[in-house]
Order: C-alpha cells, then sequence, then structure tokens
C-alpha cells in the first residue's frame, strides 16, 4: 500500500522585488513537508512489522513477560517459534508446509487463469470492433460492484448440488453438481471469477492506450488480429499483466473468507491463511508462535511483490502518462 | 510497379462529415505524387483510403489494374510510413524491418538478407540491435522508411513522415527519401502540410481544400499558374499577396487600381489573358508574389507602389519588407481557409486590415537595400507576373 501524497503545497513568492531569495527559501520548506509526513507514516506503519519480527526470534517466556523492544537492550534470540511452526502435524492437524502448498495450489492458478482470459477479453473491448462492445464492456465493469460476501452461500450451494431449474414436472440441470466442496479448485474458481471484472478493467485501460498507429503499421505489415495480439499487445502489456498479477496474488493469498467458505472444512486442504488461525484459535496458548507463522506466511508474498514491483508503478499509471 | 487510380472516390463519416469527396486522380506508375492542403483538407483521409485503413464510402480505388475497395490492407501491395513512424517498441531495428517478411513466412535466410539490404541503403547496418527507444528522430525516421522499402511494395505511402524532426534534419531527410524513391522507382503518395515538401519532393502536387481537389499539377505549373485563390494563397512561402483591385481598360492603356494607386499593365498581359477583358471596369482579387514586389527601379519605366516599411526580416540571401499599404486586403473564404491554417490570430488580422483598408503585403529586396522599419518606400512591381481572381467564384482569369 502507498499513501497517497498531498498535493505539494506552492509558496508564491511575494511580491517580487525585495523577497524572492525568502520566498525561495519558504518554497523548499514547504515543498518538504510531504515527505516529512511520508516518513511518519512509513515509519508508523513499519513498527509493528518490525516488532512481530523481532517477537518470532525470542523465546515464549521472553514474549510472554516483556515487550519486543526490550530485545533492543537485552538481545536473546531464538528459532525456537520456526521449528515449532514447522513441527510435523497430525492427519487433522498438517504442518504448515502442506498449508503453504495449499496455498500455492489456490494462488497460482486464479493468478494465472484470470490473466489469460481477461487479457483477450481486454484487447477485443480495445480493439475489436463488434456490436454491443461498449455495452458489454460496461456490464463486465459493473460485476466489480457484486460485493464477494453476498455470493459466497449461492456459490456454495452451487458447488455442492449444482443448480437445477424445475418447470412443473420436468427440471433442467443449469449447473452440473461437480462436488467441490473442501477442494482448492472451489477456492481458485472463485477467486478467478471475482478477479476477473478489475483484471479485464485495468488490462483494457491499458491497452486501450496503446499508440494505434502501432496496429494500423501492423495491419499493413499484414498481421491479423491474433498475430496483433500475440507479438505485440502482449509484450507491450507487461507492466499491466504484471501490476495486475501482483494485486491479484497478494489478495488470494491474504484471503481468509473464500478459504474458510468453501475448504474451512477440509483441514488437508486448507491455506496459510485459515491454518494460522487454527494456530491461535486451537491453541491459544501458544500464541507467541503466530509472529514466526506469520513471517512465514508473508515470505512468499514478499518474494512476489520485490520481483515485480519496477512493474507495479508503472502499471498502475499506465495511460495516464504517455510514456 | 503499378499506378494507382482513384476515380470519384468518396469519405463519409458515420456523423454525416465528408472527409474527401469525387476525388479523381491517376498516379502514374513510379511517380512521386504529394497532397498539400491546410489541416483537415482529407489528405490524409485520402491516403488512408489508398492504404485501406479507412473505408471507402463510394468511387472506385484501383492499385495497377486491382480494384482494391474491399481489400485489406495486407493484400494491397502498398507500405506505409506514418507521421510518428509507429515502430514496434519491443522489437529490435532488424525485427522492426524484417516483421513484415516474418509474417509472410519468408525464409529467415531471405529475411536477413533483405534486411540487410534495407539497412545498407539507409545507413542503419550498426543499429540493427538496437531497440526504436535507443535511436534518434532522424534514425527512427529512417527505420519506418526501411520497413518500408524491404517489402519491396508496389505503392509507397507516406503521411507527413518528416513533421517530428527538426528543421535541419528535414532539409537532410527530405533530399534523402526524394533520392530513395527516385532510385527504386516506386509509385509513391506523399501527405504533408508542409509546402517545400510537397513544391521539392513532388514530380505532381495535389491541392486539397474540404476534401475536393483544388489542383493537381507540376510544382512550378502550380506555383506559377494557380488555378484559383486558395492555391495561390496556400502555395508559396511567402504567401502571394492578394488585394483588391479594379481593372480599367481605358482606349489602349490598361491599368488596374489598388487603393488609390495604379498600375499600368502591359498589352501581353491582356493578351496572355483574354477573359480579362469581360472584367474591365469591375473588382477583382489582384495577386503579387514578394519576389515581383522589388527595389525600386525608376530609370527603366516600372509601375511602382507606395508603402511604409512595418517589419523589416532580413535573411541573408534575401530581405523581406512587410509593407503597411492603403490597400484593401482580399478576404475571401479562400484567404480566409488559408489564415486559418496559421491560427486565429491571422484571421483577425486578416479582418483589422480589411476594416482598416490597409492590406500588408510582403516584398522581397535586395539584402543591400537601406529600407529601414517606419520608412516609406516605393516598390518596383513585376506587372507581367500578377495574378487575377474572380471575387466571386474565386477562379482563376486566363481564358
Amino acid at each position: 500500500m502507498t499513501a497517497s501524497t498531498a498535493p505539494v503545497p506552492v509558496a508564491r513568492p511575494v511580491k517580487a522585488t525585495t523577497s524572492v531569495g525568502l520566498g525561495t527559501r519558504l518554497h523548499a520548506r514547504l515543498s518538504a513537508i510531504p515527505t516529512v509526513v511520508l516518513w511518519a507514516l512509513v515509519l508508523l506503519w513499519t513498527l509493528p512489522t518490525l516488532g512481530m519480527l523481532v517477537s518470532s526470534f525470542r523465546s515464549e517466556e521472553a514474549v510472554k513477560s516483556t515487550g519486543w523492544w526490550t530485545a533492543v537492550t537485552n538481545p536473546e534470540f531464538t528459532l525456537d517459534s520456526y521449528r515449532s511452526v514447522f513441527a510435523s502435524g497430525t492427519a487433522s492437524d498438517p504442518n504448515l508446509w502442506q498449508s503453504f502448498l495449499n496455498s500455492l495450489a489456490i494462488a497460482v492458478p486464479a493468478t494465472i487463469i484470470p490473466i489469460a482470459i481477461a487479457a483477450f477479453a481486454a484487447y477485443a473491448f480495445a480493439w475489436m470492433d463488434f456490436k454491443g462492445r461498449s455495452w458489454l464492456f460496461i456490464g463486465v465493469v459493473a460485476l466489480l460492484a457484486v460485493p464477494l460476501q453476498m455470493s459466497l452461500i449461492p456459490l456454495l450451494q452451487l458447488y455442492t448440488g449444482g443448480a437445477h431449474l424445475s418447470l412443473g414436472d420436468t427440471s433442467f440441470v443449469l449447473f452440473p453438481n461437480l462436488d467441490l466442496a473442501g477442494t482448492p479448485a472451489a477456492v481458485w474458481l472463485t477467486h478467478i471469477g471475482f478477479g476477473l471484472p478489475l483484471a479485464i478493467f485495468l488490462l483494457h485501460n491499458y491497452m486501450a492506450s496503446l499508440p494505434k498507429d502501432i496496429f494500423e503499421a501492423a495491419r499493413i505489415d499484414g498481421a491479423d488480429h491474433f498475430t496483433i495480439f500475440w507479438r505485440l499487445v502482449l509484450p507491450l502489456s507487461v507492466p499491466a499483466l504484471a501490476a495486475f498479477a501482483i494485486f491479484q496474488f497478494l489478495w488470494v493469498w491474504n484471503d481468509y473468507l473464500v478459504a474458510l467458505t468453501f475448504v474451512g472444512g477440509a483441514p488437508d486442504n486448507a491455506p496459510m491463511t485459515i491454518r494460522l488461525a487454527t494456530l491461535s484459535g486451537g491453541r491459544g496458548q501458544d500464541w507467541h508462535i503466530l509472529t514466526a507463522a506469520a513471517f512465514v506466511s508473508t515470505a512468499l508474498p514478499l518474494i512476489v511483490f520485490f520481483s515485480l514491483q519496477r512493474f507495479f508503478v508503472r502499471g498502475l499509471l499506465a495511460g495516464s502518462v504517455k510514456g | 510497379m503499378a499506378s494507382v487510380t482513384l476515380d470519384q472516390v468518396t469519405k463519409v463519416y458515420p456523423n454525416g462529415h465528408v472527409g474527401v469527396r469525387d476525388l479523381d486522380m491517376e498516379i502514374a506508375d513510379g511517380e512521386f505524387l504529394v497532397l498539400v492542403g491546410p489541416s483537415g483538407c482529407g489528405k490524409s483521409t485520402a491516403l488512408r483510403m489508398v492504404a485501406g485503413l479507412e473505408e471507402i464510402t463510394d468511387g472506385v480505388m484501383r492499385i495497377g489494374d486491382t480494384v482494391v475497395n474491399d481489400l485489406p490492407p495486407k493484400d494491397r501491395d502498398i507500405a506505409m510510413v506514418f507521421q510518428n513512424y509507429a515502430l514496434y517498441p519491443h522489437m529490435t531495428v532488424a525485427q522492426n524491418i524484417g516483421f513484415a517478411l516474418k509474417l509472410a513466412g519468408r525464409p529467415k535466410a531471405e529475411i536477413t538478407e533483405r534486411v540487410n539490404d534495407a539497412a545498407r541503403t539507409l545507413e542503419l547496418e550498426q543499429w540493427l540491435d538496437r531497440k526504436p527507444g535507443q535511436l534518434s528522430g532522424g534514425q527512427r525516421q529512417r527505420v519506418a522508411m526501411g520497413r518500408a522499402i524491404v517489402r519491396n511494395p508496389a505503392v509507397f505511402l507516406m503521411d507527413e513522415p518528416l513533421s517530428n524532426l527538426d528543421a535541419k534534419l528535414r532539409v537532410q531527410m527530405r533530399a534523402e527519401i526524394a533520392r530513395l524513391q527516385r532510385e527504386l522507382a516506386v509509385t509513391t503518395i506523399y501527405v504533408t502540410h508542409d509546402q517545400i515538401e510537397a513544391m521539392t519532393m513532388g514530380d505532381r502536387v495535389a491541392v486539397l481544400r474540404d476534401g475536393m481537389l483544388q489542383q493537381v499539377d507540376e510544382p512550378e505549373r502550380l506555383y506559377a499558374h494557380p488555378r484559383n485563390l486558395f492555391v495561390a494563397a496556400f502555395i508559396g512561402s511567402p504567401s502571394m499577396n492578394l488585394v483588391e483591385g479594379r481593372l480599367e481598360l481605358d482606349g489602349d492603356a490598361p491599368s488596374v487600381l489598388l487603393g488609390d494607386q495604379r498600375l499600368g499593365l502591359p498589352a501581353s498581359v491582356l493578351a496572355e489573358r483574354p477573359a480579362l477583358k469581360d472584367h474591365a471596369g469591375q473588382d477583382l482579387v489582384v495577386g503579387m508574389r514578394p519576389e515581383h514586389l522589388t527595389d525600386p527601379d525608376p530609370g527603366n519605366g516600372a509601375e511602382h507602389l507606395t508603402a511604409r516599411v512595418e517589419l523589416r526580416e532580413a535573411l541573408g540571401s534575401e530581405l523581406l519588407l512587410h509593407l503597411r499599404t492603403n490597400i484593401s486586403p482580399a478576404v475571401t473564404e479562400a484567404t480566409k481557409v488559408v489564415a486559418a491554417d496559421v491560427d486565429e490570430e491571422a484571421v483577425a488580422e486578416l479582418h483589422r486590415q480589411a476594416s482598416a483598408g490597409e492590406a500588408m503585403i510582403v516584398a522581397r529586396f535586395d539584402p543591400r537595400s537601406n529600407a529601414r522599419v517606419g520608412d516609406t518606400v516605393e516598390v518596383a512591381v513585376d506587372t507581367e507576373r500578377l495574378h487575377f481572381f474572380d471575387p466571386e467564384s474565386g477562379d482563376a482569369i486566363w481564358s
């Protein structure tokens, strides 16, 4: 998350003749304010994370008796918490590695599949002429307004029983019973559905801002829609694709609600977030190991973010500034 | 190699705006035709219709003997150079140039060879592995040219290819494109806003206004014999001075009255323009090119106008004097359109001059002239080279 920068206050040079120097100095002072505020925010928000990191390396005793800052004067670190987090579990309580893999099994398809679908859709919305294009696009974007929470129960019913329409004596199957409840597929299918509108919206805006001349040059060079999409639009859209990939991956990785609804009853398939909750809920006395577990869970998102972050800002700004 | 024929070609946009109206043109095989005109005159639209990027509403378009109205761009055997080059930013120069060949499924060896040939012609060999973002404007322009010539097309289409370059580079690339076109002898249609490009590059120049063809001719003829006021006002830099005048044919001494100043006309003027007699005693528009308004020359019996110097532009090789006269400027649709193409201020200035009855004219003096701002000077007029236009129709008066 980034805090939005407040507009830089500009000091107008006061009545030119005498005080140009003063005005300039005032301007320099005032324009430093946003930077100071930003640093204060960064510090404020990083501090708890730092505390968590320090706590995760402290012993159970120390965590429960003194604050993490005492580690500054009395440094005494141990890997005990991490050891107990990774300690092998039982069948009903699998260890953290299993949950880590479960999280991956959900987050990877839930990131890649919507990007693949949305890229095609966004290209069509941006550069292909067909009837009802703008209405269809508005319809897709309007889906952003559907609250996820509202559809959890209907979706669960769909996954466990399918959908049927009864007209008189006959019953039509609208959606077959795939018996998805408790499987990772139920979770990533849901995430795909709810990720698509934003993906299409973001990618469309980016692709629509690509210069028209390039497309025309490609048409003259003999390219059809698929060639233009594959050889020009996809490579040129990498920043936008990466930006969305970060968004979607972090959101899915950190999701608790959807996972709880669809695989909450199947610990074998539960992702990290569920596992973390049971760590604190089931063994309240061991809350000190939560800090270590949280850091294990954060590791991958951090890697993903830092490896893609150079695209992140560029992708979000795409289209607003001509680059 | 092929000719391009436009037969009554019309473009009407869905909103009813007419981009091009009944355009008739025949561009010969190997010819370099320049389309020129003010912004929004339809020149780019016409070019894009040849390219197949714009649908043709009505009329027939032929490249060679093939009717291409419904052919997609890739099947028209054309190549196009865009105003902002439209290079593929993620591909190297070599990939950019070879893209069309690759899509056409040519063997790798052939692509490499042809790309290298094109690069050699355009002196791009050392940049082949660079991306467009790492090139200068002139080099990008050359890559765009390379992309066009590598395909060996029947027709080159160029849409203001030099307008993004700075002045010096533009002069250089202008010569280079013209040379390349003569070497390759490929039929070329070149759209420009810059009439110097139009005059220097084209075998013929077509002037468009509001989607309608005004005149298509060799550059010299276009300059010396503009068919109407619009062409006269648009072609030439500085442009032709256009003022109101009255033709008087008293006895055997014809003359033209500009404000209260009278210019005697030699007999040859009437002999070359028989139709002028019909306009005796009538108002008409008189056009004078700056180079036909020169230093006073009292000895040789030249005709003179009197005017006051308002601005002096010494260009080294010549001296342009902006002179305020007591003659009314010609204000017609055509002169307004040409002024509007400069900017709104130019239109306002035209109206100011008209209401004051004080046209500003430009004269080309010898750089050694000692005329100063504020001086009242005598200007010699080459009366044989005057242009006369019907103020109603705007047509030039010849025969």
